[in-house]
Formats: structure tokens, sequence, C-alpha cells
């Protein structure tokens, strides 16, 4: 399975501006398991995403196919192939 | 267009005159624009597809609140110099309170709401701001 990820903000300059994470279809099961596998590849930047109890930070927001998700509704999200999610910091416009 | 996030600038006047329409009593404009903290620039950024449908739930959600008659939100991306326009709102509505009350709305809401960011670049270096 192939979701995208897209990174924004100061999170790019740890990530990327976006990913393409592949994994077996089972082996990570949701939304905040698919991201948390993709950081954990960057084992000294996983704490600016997730606390050490595998949790998102509670300053992380989310977006999952345009739609924003609760970050505590995100290890209930499921995904499907081709699915886009979006991982920010706080939100400064206007 | 109601809802745009783009680099160019906008003619704040011309979007007034289109915006006019015989049931209207007042247009309220919002123009959020770069303040010199001492900046040298700053860069605005956006997650464009998200923050477009996360306005445009606002805007819907304002015009149903306020009774509004016309909303244009123009949000720019880009870097910009102090004076720049950054953020414009121009709201038609029968009585003042309604555009006020809808400018007001949908400014608060944008500001917490949208995906956008300001990256602020100073003499010696940069800085994300977060509010």
């Amino acid at each position: 399975m192939k979701i995208k990820i897209k990174f924004f903000a100061r999170f790019t300059e740890i990530f990327g501006k976006e990913a393409i994470f592949e994994y077996e279809a089972g082996e990570t099961n949701s939304l905040k398991d698919a991201v948390g596998a993709f950081c954990r590849s960057y084992p000294e930047k996983y704490g600016e995403v997730f606390t050490r109890d595998g949790e998102f930070q509670d300053y992380v927001l989310i977006m999952h196919n345009l739609e924003r998700i609760d970050r505590d509704d995100a290890g209930a999200v499921k995904l499907a192939d081709g699915d886009e999610i979006a991982i920010y910091p706080p939100v400064a416009g206007g | 267009m109601p809802v745009r996030i783009t680099k160019d600038d906008v003619d704040i006047a011309k979007l007034i005159e289109e915006s006019k329409k015989e049931s209207m009593g007042a247009i309220v404009v919002f123009d959020g624009i770069v303040r010199n903290d001492g900046i040298d620039k700053i860069e605005l950024s956006a997650y464009i597809e998200g923050a477009t449908k996360e306005i445009e739930e606002i805007v819907a959600d304002a015009e149903k609140k306020f009774n509004l008659l016309s909303v244009e939100v123009i949000h720019r991306i880009g870097v910009l110099d102090v004076g720049d326009n950054i953020l414009i709102i121009v709201i038609g509505a029968g009585h003042r309170k309604e555009a006020f009350g809808g400018c007001e709305y949908i400014l608060e809401e944008i500001k917490t709401r949208a995906p956008i960011w300001k990256k602020e670049h100073l003499k010696d270096g940069s800085r994300w701001v977060e509010q």
C-alpha cells in the first residue's frame, strides 16, 4: 500500500515536503501507525511529531484527504491506497 | 472566486466595486499587512488545497451565521515586504453589524484553522512564527 505524507512549515526542514510511504497492508493499520512508522526512520527527530509513548505531540495538526483529524482519533483512522496525510505545526496565517 | 490563495496582490478598490449589490447596505474590508517587527521580509507558505477547503468551510459558516451577501477572501503567499498586503477580506451585507461580524468571524477562524504559516526573515537569520 502507498500513501502520501506531506509536511509543512518547520516540519519540512526535518522530513522534506512530502514522502511516498510504502508498506504491506495490515502491517500498520491506522493513520497514527503509518505516520509513526515513517517518522521512526528519523530517530533523532521522531520526538518532534510523537511523544515517547507513541502519541502525537499535542501541537501537531493532521489532515487526512483534506479533512481535519483530531489527533486523539488518529489511531482509529483507517487508510486506503493513495491516501494523502498532511502533518503540520500550529498555523499562523492572517 | 470567493477564496484565493495566491502570490499575486489584488486591487482592493476593484474588489469592492465588483462586490456591490443593490440589496447591500454595508461593505467591510479587512486588509492585514506586514508589520515591521524588526524584520527584513516575511515568507508565507500554505497547504494550498487544505487551506482553500478550510477557508471555504469558514466562509460557508459565516454566510449562514451573518446573512452575508458577498464574501471575497484573498490570502497571499510567497515573500512579502513590510507594508505588503497579506490577507484581504471583503464582506457585503444588508447591514453594518452583519458585515462587521462576518468579517471578524472569518478573520479569527482563518487565524486558528487555515494551514498557512509565516517565516520571518531577519538581518541575521530566520524564524517560524507560531501563534
